[in-house]
């Protein structure tokens, strides 16, 4: 870590596996590795095969002296092997994911606590969009972890809690989307030319609304024309165009939502502090393509619960898990996964795509002949949804307890020589690294 | 285990289950109750404390350095007359003011505030009714609680440190009328409960760039009591926290771990 004194960590596996309280995850796009960071600071690797979604246990990432926020991917080649974790303290670090090396490390005043990796139409690779306790967006290279540039606010600047950047697809340019913790709506467009030196670049459209401590903001990649818009207590879907509401979905009683985004023009998924994931299909209001885009909140027309992720058990958590939806492409076949990490080290997978009955194929049919949407859709909604709504289990489930258990033997602490004693031969391999290497 | 042990570590369950019905949620009204009382002392719209304050200040030092006369509305500096000596030219006498068009944003007001009003959120996040099940579940929204007050009162403790050339960037100085010449620049920061004006000169001596600097500084009274009820609030999560990991050396301790029969002893 930063500072004048040559620290060198070194890891013990023992008989027990280590405490593991997520805080963040992460999955590489092809699918071959999981990245997972917990309360404590430490950062595990994860070698997952793409085809069965295995997951093992591969390296334990000593750096961080706070909770990691923040995972990120460094590159957009497919197989550069490089993250960028980020903790609560203002550290950043630059993995190396095949030897577990820190490649670069800083540490800074302002503390992230959500970053987008970016490609920017005038950049040669990725750009970190930074928010956190801090009043500006900043843009950092993932593998110098300099400060590229960043963007202010002329009105009521304050605190940044969610960002969403995007290129429109009628432009060249790309375009920061964000709000601020008050409830600012800010626009900023990026001509590619942004530099440290220059001016401050101020947001070219603000506005107004009512929505406090937004969690999470995401444009519809589909048409560009929604926003899905997730606060503890509700999620709501905005107009792009004017940023008035479409709709609005409550948290079910007892949870808080956490994050969400779109599955479809018409659908989306939110999930909760319970570690549940939700789909809806939105109203007719919130859908662009459809004729009563923008009108009124009709009564029997509401979102409209689909679909259920979560864990069959249900186990006692400590703390709300770690939850993103990630797109993988892993032998030619896109899938959209669900990653959930736990409290207890456990990791859980869902294909959402595979889960949800309704699925893009019935939205392409309905561009079609729109008549036959509308039948589509009645005769979804006039079954009883809610009492028939399908929980799916996650594809794969797994954790560092079961890693350790599936060991034979188990992995040998220096200490535990000194607890057993009376078991010889326990103890083939004196290595005191890791099992798996 | 003999009788008085298996008393003494059902006595210690049910102390566990009371804590974790009882005590955590009064702890929890009370820190609630302190740090709201926190939010309403800051002079910025927060936790249903409308309205932006105002309060005058000046600042001065000995002898006559500098002058400087603020008036300080929510987290802005909206006016200020600033005059003060040019070091070595002991008969120049630099002025400029800060107007409302271009106020002087203090940025550590709006942080704290800002992790104040986080860690309040917390607290809001459990229901009075919630029966908490285990010490994990407790203590991670101690954590989570120590970790925003502490960074509250960071923010207003130690001022972030700015390079010379940034701050003579910056936005606030940009806004001074008249704009100070180009070897000279000012600062307002907050470090306690003091608010501090500093300005800065710079010379070259010898080819090497050289940094003088004159500080005065006046006494914010919100910011003692802020930064006195901050400390109190860590203080209350500390001792919960202590209290707690009493019982969490027992790892099999969650509420229901108790037998019946136990109960009814």
């Amino acid at each position: 870590m930063p500072g004048t004194n040559l620290i060198v960590p070194v890891v013990l596996w023992g008989k027990y596996a280590p405490t593991h309280c997520i805080s963040s995850v992460y999955l590489s796009r092809d699918q071959k590795t999981l990245v997972t960071g917990c309360y404590d600071g430490q950062v595990c690797i994860w070698q997952v095969e793409p085809e069965t979604l295995k997951m093992t246990p591969r390296c334990l990432l000593v750096g961080h002296t706070a909770p990691v926020t923040c995972i990120s991917r460094a590159s957009i080649i497919q197989d550069n092997n490089f993250i960028v974790t980020s903790s609560e303290a203002g550290e950043m670090c630059t993995w190396d994911l095949v030897d577990g090396k820190c490649r670069e490390s800083v540490k800074i005043t302002q503390v992230h606590t959500n970053i987008q990796a970016y490609h920017m139409c005038n950049s040669e690779d990725l750009r970190l969009f930074c928010n956190g306790y801090y009043a500006e967006i900043l843009i950092m290279d993932p593998f110098s972890l300099e400060l590229m540039f960043s963007l202010s606010s002329k009105m009521n600047p304050d605190w940044i809690s969610a960002l969403h950047v995007l290129r429109p697809s009628s432009r060249k340019d790309d375009v920061v989307l964000a709000i601020s913790i008050t409830g600012t709506v800010k626009v900023w467009s990026l001509l590619g030319h942004e530099n440290k030196q220059s001016e401050p670049i101020y947001e070219n459209e603000s506005k107004q609304i009512r929505c406090l401590n937004a969690l999470s903001l995401n444009c519809c990649a589909h048409n560009q024309r929604t926003v899905l818009i997730v606060c503890a207590k509700y999620c709501q879907i905005y107009d792009a165009g004017d940023f008035s509401v479409l709709c609005s979905i409550t948290a079910p009683a007892g949870e808080r939502w956490m994050s969400g985004d779109f599955m479809a023009t018409d659908r989306v998924l939110v999930w909760s502090t319970e570690g549940k994931g939700y789909l809806y299909k939105l109203p007719a209001n919130s859908v662009p393509d459809h004729k009563g885009f923008h009108g009124p909140t009709v009564a029997h027309d509401s979102p409209v619960l689909y679909g259920m992720l979560a864990h069959p058990d249900n186990k006692l958590l400590s703390c709300p898990p770690a939850m993103r939806l990630v797109a993988t492409s892993s032998g030619g076949k896109q899938r959209r996964l669900l990653l959930r990490g736990d409290s207890h080290g456990v990791v859980s997978l869902w294909s959402v795509d595979d889960s949800a009955p309704l699925t893009q194929t019935v939205v392409m049919e309905a561009r079609e002949d729109s008549h036959g949407v509308v039948s589509l859709w009645s005769v979804d909604d006039s079954a009883p949804l809610t009492q028939t709504v399908l929980t799916h289990a996650p594809l794969v489930t797994t954790s560092l307890d079961a890693a350790w258990a599936a060991m034979a033997p188990r992995p040998v602490g220096v200490l535990d020589q000194m607890h057993a004693p009376d078991e010889p031969g326990q103890y083939p391999n004196h290595d005191p690294t890791c099992p798996q290497c | 285990m003999c009788d008085n042990e298996k008393e003494e570590a059902a006595n210690l369950k049910e102390e566990f289950e009371w804590v974790l019905r009882e005590e955590v949620h009064s702890i929890l009204h009370q820190l609630h109750t302190v740090l709201v009382e926190c939010a309403h002392r800051f002079p910025v719209p927060l936790y249903g404390n409308e309205g932006q304050k105002q309060d005058k200040f000046i600042l001065t030092s000995q002898p006559e350095q500098l002058k400087c006369i603020v008036t300080l509305t929510g987290d802005s500096i909206t006016h200020a007359d600033i005059s003060f000596k040019v070091l070595r030219q002991m008969h120049t006498i630099c002025r400029t003011s800060i107007n409302q068009d271009g106020p002087w944003k203090l940025q550590q007001i709006q942080d704290a505030a800002n992790h104040l009003q986080q860690a309040i959120g917390y607290i809001d996040n459990v229901d009075k009714h919630y029966v908490f099940r285990s010490s994990d579940e407790v203590l991670h929204i101690i954590q989570c609680l120590l970790g925003s007050l502490q960074r509250a009162r960071t923010a207003l403790v130690l001022p972030k440190k700015k390079a010379i050339d940034e701050l003579m960037k910056s936005r606030n100085m940009k806004a001074l009328s008249p704009n100070l010449p180009e070897d000279l620049a000012i600062s307002f920061y907050i470090q306690s409960h003091k608010l501090i004006f500093v300005a800065y000169q710079l010379s070259s001596v010898h080819g090497t760039m050289r940094i003088d600097s004159c500080q005065a500084d006046c006494a914010v009274p919100w910011l003692s009591d802020v930064l006195y009820m901050l400390t109190a609030s860590l203080h209350m999560c500390q001792q919960l926290k202590d209290k707690l990991c009493v019982f969490s050396q027992y790892k099999d301790f969650t509420v229901g771990s108790r037998s019946a029969s136990m109960v009814f002893n």
